[in-house]
C-alpha cells in the first residue's frame, strides 16, 4: 500500500489485500462471514485432499507385497486423539463448504435472493433479507449437528472420550 | 478458450456431486462398514472397498469430481491474488496439470486392484 | 366571533439542546496524506464542536475552515444524492453528509478514504478505474433502431420497469466497490457497481445488447469473481442492492443466455402522445416557461 516518495508511483494503490479485504471482519454482514468461511474451508479441505491421496496410496505397497503390516501400522500410528481431532476439523469444514456451496449455487441461479423492490429509507436491501439468509443459518445448524455426529464416530465410538 | 461461465457451471455441478459422493464416502467408513468406524480402516475392509466394482467406481467418480473442483477452486483464489499475464498463465497451466496429476495418481491406487499389480 | 372565544394557541418550547450551542467536542481522527511529502497515510486528530445535527461532512468542513485549510475532501450536494463524499467513518463505508456525528455514539470519529482505489491526497481517491469499469459494461440502451425515431417512447410495462428500477438509484459513490472483498486483491475485477449496471441495462426490456455485455461480464475477472459476500449491498447508501443484480446476472449467464440474446427489445409506441402529432406538440410548447407567482 505504501509507495516510495518519488514521482510516478506516489499514489498508493490503497488496496486492502487479503487480511483487510477477504478477512475483514469488522462490521461484516452475515454473508461476508459465510464467504470468508467458505474460502477457508475450501482451502483447508483442498489441501487435505492432496495429503489424503498420498496417505491412502500406501495401501498399494501393502497389497503388492502381501504385507498387511505396512497398512495396519500406518493406521495404528494415526489412531490418536490428535489425528482424530484433525479429521473432525476436516469433516466439519467439508460439510460446511458443501452446504454453503449449495446456498451459493441457488443464489447464482436466482433462488432465495428476493425480487426487486422500490427502496425506502432505511434502505434494507432485499437480497440480504431473503431466503438465502435463512438457508445460511439452517446450514450452519446442520453443520454443527453433523460435526457432533462426526465427534461421536471419531471420539466416542473409538473410546477416546 | 473456455468461457468462465462454463467453468463455473461445472464447478457447481461437481460440487453437488461431491456432496452426494462425499456423504457416501463418510457412510462407507461408518454406517456401512462392518465393525463401524474403527473396523473400516482394517486392511481387509479397505481392500474390499477397492476391489468391489461398485465401490471402486464410486471412488473413481468422487476423485474425478474432486480433482476438477479443488484445483479450479485453487485457480480462482490464485487469480484473485495477482493479475499479471505471466502469473495468470502460470496459474492456469499449473492448476490444470495438478488436477490431472491428482486424478492419475488416485486412479492408479484404485486400478492396481483391478490390473493384478501391473502398475 | 369574539376574540376571547378563540382558543388560546399553545406554544410548546422546542427542545433546543444542541441546536443553538454545541453539545460536546468530538475528536475527528482524519487520515492525511500528501503524496509529495509522505510515504504513507497517517492519522491526525482535530477537536470539533458538535451540534445535534452536525454531520461528518460538517465536521470535516469545520476542520477545513477553522483548523487546517490543507485538508482535501470531496463533497458537493451535502444531501446524499451526488455520491462525492463517500468515505470510511469508524470502520464503515458511509456518505459523510448523511452520517450524523452523535449517532456514531463515539467520542472519536475516525475518517479515512474509501478502499481499493488509488489514493491521491487525504480523503480523495482516484475514481477513474471505477468509472472506466462502469464504461466497460456499456451502461446505455443498445439496439439497432436507437436512432430511428427520436420523438416517441419505447413501450414498457410497469412490471418490466420494476425489474430494474431499484438499480437506477445508483449514485456512483464507490462505497460498494470499497466494501467488496474481491476488489481488495483483484485489480481487474469489474466491481459491484459496474456489474449491477450491466444487469440493469441487460434486463431492461428496451435493450438488445445482451450479447455484447455478456462477453464483457463473462470473464475470469467479471461476474464470476463475485462470491456473494453481500458487503456491497450492506454498504450501499441508496439501497440499490448490487448483490441482487449480480446473482441475477449469473442466472442469466447460466440459464438464459440464448433467450436473452434472441430477445426482441420493446417496440416503439405508435403514438407520440395520446391523439396528438409531433407538430402539434412542438407548436404548443411555450416560448417562455411560466414563472412562479410574485410574492404579495
Amino acid at each position: 500500500m505504501s509507495a516510495p516518495a518519488s514521482s510516478g508511483s506516489k499514489f498508493p494503490r490503497n488496496m486492502r489485500g487479503v487480511l483487510g479485504g477477504w478477512a475483514r471482519v469488522s462490521h461484516a454482514n452475515f454473508e461476508r462471514w459465510l464467504y470468508l468461511m467458505h474460502r477457508l474451508t475450501g482451502l483447508v479441505v483442498g489441501l487435505y485432499l492432496i495429503a489424503h491421496l498420498a496417505e491412502t496410496s500406501d495401501i498399494v505397497p501393502a497389497y503388492l507385497s502381501g504385507d498387511e503390516g505396512i497398512w495396519n501400522n500406518l493406521m495404528q500410528s494415526l489412531y490418536t486423539p490428535e489425528a482424530h481431532a484433525g479429521l473432525l476439523i476436516i469433516a466439519a469444514f467439508a460439510v460446511y463448504h458443501g452446504l454453503n456451496g449449495v446456498r451459493l449455487f441457488l443464489a447464482a441461479s436466482g433462488v432465495g435472493v428476493g425480487r426487486p423492490i422500490r427502496p425506502e429509507w432505511p434502505y434494507a436491501p432485499v437480497s440480504l433479507r431473503s431466503f438465502q439468509r435463512s438457508l445460511g443459518w439452517l446450514f450452519i445448524a446442520v453443520t454443527l449437528i453433523l460435526t457432533a455426529y462426526a465427534f461421536y464416530e471419531l471420539f466416542v465410538v473409538t473410546h477416546f472420550v | 478458450m473456455v468461457r468462465e461461465s462454463t467453468l463455473m457451471w461445472i464447478q457447481y455441478i461437481t460440487g453437488l456431486g461431491i456432496l452426494v459422493l462425499g456423504a457416501l464416502h463418510f457412510a462407507s467408513l461408518t454406517l456401512l462398514a462392518p465393525g463401524g468406524y474403527p473396523g473400516a480402516l482394517e486392511y481387509a475392509t479397505v481392500i474390499s472397498r477397492y476391489t468391489d466394482p461398485l465401490w471402486a467406481a464410486a471412488l473413481e467418480a468422487f476423485l474425478a469430481l474432486l480433482s476438477y473442483h479443488v484445483f479450479n477452486g485453487f485457480r480462482v483464489l490464485l487469480l484473485e491474488l495477482n493479475q499479471g499475464s505471466g502469473w495468470t498463465k502460470a496459474v492456469n497451466v499449473t492448476m490444470a496439470l495438478a488436477a490431472i496429476a491428482a486424478f492419475l495418481y488416485g486412479t492408479r491406487t484404485i486400478l492396481v486392484f483391478h490390473l493384478g499389480g501391473a502398475i | 366571533m369574539a376574540a376571547s372565544e378563540q382558543k388560546q394557541l399553545e406554544f410548546k418550547v422546542p427542545n433546543l439542546e444542541g441546536v443553538e450551542k454545541p453539545i460536546k467536542n468530538v475528536i475527528f481522527r482524519v487520515s492525511r496524506f500528501d503524496p509529495d511529502r509522505d510515504r504513507e497515510p497517517y492519522y491526525r486528530d482535530y477537536e470539533v464542536p458538535v451540534y445535534r445535527f452536525t454531520t461528518v461532512l460538517d465536521g470535516l468542513l469545520y476542520i477545513k475552515y477553522n483548523l487546517d485549510p490543507t485538508l482535501a475532501v470531496r463533497y458537493s450536494c451535502r444531501m446524499g444524492v451526488c455520491g462525492s463524499c463517500a468515505m470510511i467513518v469508524n470502520g464503515r463505508e458511509r456518505l459523510a453528509c448523511k452520517t450524523n456525528v452523535l449517532s456514531l455514539n463515539s467520542n472519536i470519529v475516525t475518517v479515512r478514504p474509501i478502499n481499493n482505489l488509488p489514493l491521491i491526497r487525504d480523503l480523495v481517491t482516484d475514481l477513474r478505474p471505477f468509472f472506466e469499469k462502469h464504461k466497460k459494461v456499456m451502461p446505455y440502451i443498445i439496439r439497432d433502431d436507437i436512432e430511428a425515431r427520436q420523438d416517441r417512447e419505447f413501450l414498457q410495462s410497469p412490471a418490466e420497469l420494476n425489474e430494474y428500477m431499484m438499480l437506477t438509484d445508483c449514485i456512483k459513490c464507490g462505497l460498494c466497490y470499497s466494501a467488496c472483498p474481491t476488489t481488495a486483491t483483484d485489480a481487474l475485477f469489474l466491481g459491484p457497481q459496474a456489474l449491477a449496471q450491466a444487469y440493469r441495462y441487460t434486463i431492461d426490456s428496451r435493450d438488445a445488447g445482451a450479447a455484447l455485455r455478456f462477453d464483457v461480464v463473462d470473464d475470469p475477472h467479471g461476474v464470476w469473481r463475485c462470491h456473494f459476500a453481500g458487503a456491497c449491498s450492506a454498504a450501499c447508501p441508496k439501497g440499490v442492492d448490487p448483490a441482487f443484480a449480480i446473482q441475477q446476472l449469473k442466472k442469466l449467464l447460466l440459464y438464459k443466455r440464448n433467450a436473452m440474446k434472441s430477445r426482441k427489445p420493446a417496440p416503439e409506441s405508435e403514438k407520440v402522445r395520446e391523439g396528438t402529432s409531433v407538430e402539434e406538440v412542438l407548436k404548443s410548447m411555450p416560448k417562455e416557461w411560466p414563472s412562479p407567482p410574485a410574492p404579495k
